[in-house]
């Protein structure tokens, strides 16, 4: 085998798993500064082709070299500048089939903070796309980033590693559309001004929701929620008189006591009898009383709800590593060994 | 009976059974399905019971409805054929999962039972309005199972929503409001489509009661009147989600039952077992 190939693919990072986010806060680089930081990388002895990853959770560089031995160095002086030996411990470094392999499995979404998140690939994408555009790509690392694009989507696609979904927002969105189908038809009302709610109407909102109503007992605070969700603002002594229209109705108060009852949401089911309401309880101590799950056709879920189901959602991902790794360990070999094939033709 | 016309309906069963088996795999394993694989098979099954029921026709000179194993094969045909037609226009995952299942049940058992393919006589129905009587009654029966079948899927993601679990099935199902609307429309075509069949049985009832029995008359109309009552029931919103959809299983489970009878009751001396035996 040709030696020179071994050492040509190079990966020196720092990830999530390394470093705290304080320490990458201080390692992101601002998007007017890459082009330049590309530059001092290819002056760089030995470097013939580089891409730099750079996202919330990781500043990867990769790059072919024939002087691997002293490239780190150099590398965290750019990446660090002052701070280098500081910083150098929050590094890790792989070479060859290695690096190829961790390039696969980020890509992939097995190296990500939330098991097999999407965005991840968006991202190396784009790095992909800014290094060609640097001209700092070559031959080899075309090969080996085309390569995990490909495998990242063979992943997607035939493990069960994006399955679920895992955050709170995402889970309701998941929950709601089980029930109510398309929601763009579907009306909402938000009660209080909690984060939780917020964030869970933001991920309804990005799911097709467009008629959102909110209430608060603050009218302020309401009115701030109308102005950033392009939602209608309703009267909080008023709200419980109207209940039948909503299909969804999320709790996200402070208030001390339950603030609907029993015979409110009953009453409300008469007017929409065939027509189901999912109710989400985001509160603690919690706005919706456990019977209201008992009513036909209201399906009542609270935070531990959501919870157990992120969880066990997370867990099936985390079970999915082990198979998707198998295949990533395959692949990333084959390249492997088809780069060194042609590089001792 | 020609032998050959009935490998097409057993290759054809043995098909739909491995679409079920090839959806089964994917969903206990976690995968998603590739449709031209699932779809390939069962259409491939489809063509065959279709080649398989017209040859029938042919040598009975006959619409293949005149004895249970028929009726049962016509069934199932038109259980996919639904199944084709409504899949894509209601966007209903995993309905040809469920369809699958059911059409391997039902043509698999007809052709376990050697007994249900008793033999016909040649142009027993050659009389259009009989044969149209006929096949707008399995049209409706397919149009009940797959209300059937609708609403198994109902009753599958609300248990698991009451329960509060999320598997790979239940995220791919449709939603609870979707299968409920789509349940209201089978029931009401499907009742739509009996009595005109009945209607036109009747007229055939009146005009030649030496080959239509008492029996099979009472037992199409007690049929009919179990869907209108479940009709009436839901549209008055008494009998809605979970009690309906139990009550459409039942229903069909006992059309299915009812199905033998109307098959077997026929007059011992009907004209064209009178032609036959001259």
């Amino acid at each position: 085998m040709n030696k020179v190939a071994a050492k040509q693919f190079y990966v020196l990072g720092a990830t999530h798993h390394t470093a705290p986010i304080e320490v990458r806060e201080q390692l992101s680089l601002p998007a007017d500064e890459i082009s330049a930081v590309y530059q001092k990388v290819l002056a760089i002895e030995g470097t013939e082709e580089c891409l730099i990853l750079n996202t919330c959770n990781r500043i990867e560089v990769y790059l072919t070299t024939t002087n691997a031995e002293s490239l780190k160095d150099e590398l965290l002086e750019i990446i660090c500048g002052e701070s280098s030996e500081k910083l150098k411990s929050y590094f890790t470094s792989k070479e060859g089939s290695a690096a190829v392999q961790h390039l696969f499995e980020v890509a992939s979404g097995l190296d990500s903070q939330i098991v097999g998140e999407t965005e991840i690939f968006g991202q190396v994408k784009a790095a992909y796309t800014r290094a060609e555009k640097e001209k700092t790509v070559g031959a080899v690392l075309n090969r080996i980033f085309q390569r995990s694009f490909q495998t990242s989507k063979w992943v997607r696609t035939n493990t069960g590693i994006g399955r679920g979904q895992v955050s709170i927002g995402n889970v309701v969105a998941d929950l709601s559309m089980r029930i109510c189908g398309d929601l763009s038809k579907a009306q909402v009302l938000l009660i209080g001004s909690g984060e939780a709610g917020q964030r869970v109407a933001q991920s309804l909102i990005s799911r097709g929701l467009t008629k959102l109503s909110v209430t608060s007992r603050t009218l302020e605070h309401s009115r701030n929620l109308a102005r950033t969700m392009d939602a209608v603002v309703i009267d909080f002594e008023s709200f419980h008189n109207d209940l039948s229209r909503y299909d969804i109705i999320i709790g996200s108060t402070a208030a001390p006591n339950t603030i609907l009852e029993e015979k409110m949401i009953s009453s409300a089911m008469k007017e929409r009898v065939t027509e189901p309401l999912f109710m989400i309880d985001l509160a603690l101590p919690r706005d919706f009383p456990d019977d209201l799950g008992k009513i036909n056709n209201v399906y009542l879920y609270n935070l531990d709800d959501l919870s157990r189901l992120s969880n066990e959602n997370l867990a099936a991902r985390k079970k999915e590593i082990a198979v998707a790794r198998k295949t990533i360990n395959e692949r990333a070999q084959h390249v492997w060994d088809t780069l060194n094939e042609q590089s001792n033709e | 009976m020609d032998v050959n016309e009935k490998i097409f309906l057993v290759v054809a069963a043995l098909l739909y059974g491995t679409a079920f088996v090839y959806g089964l795999t994917c969903v206990l394993k976690h995968r998603p399905h590739r449709p031209r694989i699932f779809y390939g098979i069962l259409i491939t099954g489809f063509i065959l019971q279709t080649i398989g029921l017209y040859i029938r026709g042919v040598n009975d000179g006959a619409l293949p409805v005149n004895n249970y194993f028929e009726v049962m094969q016509m069934i199932g045909w038109g259980l996919i054929m639904l199944d084709f037609i409504l899949r894509p226009g209601f966007k209903l995952n995993l309905l040809g999962f469920f369809v699958s299942g059911l059409v391997t049940l039902i043509c698999g058992v007809s052709l376990i039972f050697p007994g249900w393919d008793t033999p016909v006589a040649v142009g027993t129905s050659s009389d259009p309005w009989t044969e149209f009587h006929a096949i707008l009654a399995a049209l409706s029966y397919a149009l009940f199972a797959i209300l059937a079948v609708v609403s198994l899927m109902y009753l599958l993601q609300h248990y698991s929503l009451r329960k509060k679990k999320m598997g790979t099935m239940t995220i791919l199902l449709p939603s609870i409001r979707q299968l409920e609307e789509i349940a209201t429309r089978l029931i009401s075509v499907g009742v739509i489509l009996l009595s005109i069949s009945i209607l036109i049985g009747a007229l055939d009832y009146i005009t030649a009661p030496a080959v239509v029995t008492q029996m099979k008359m009472l037992i199409s109309i007690a049929v009919l009147l179990a869907y209108v009552a479940a009709l009436f029931l839901h549209k008055k919103k008494i009998l809605i989600t979970a009690r309906f959809a139990w009550l459409c299983l039942i229903l069909f489970a006992g059309a299915l039952l009812t199905l033998r009878p109307l098959t077997t009751s026929h007059k011992e001396e009907s004209p064209a077992a009178t032609i036959e035996n001259e």
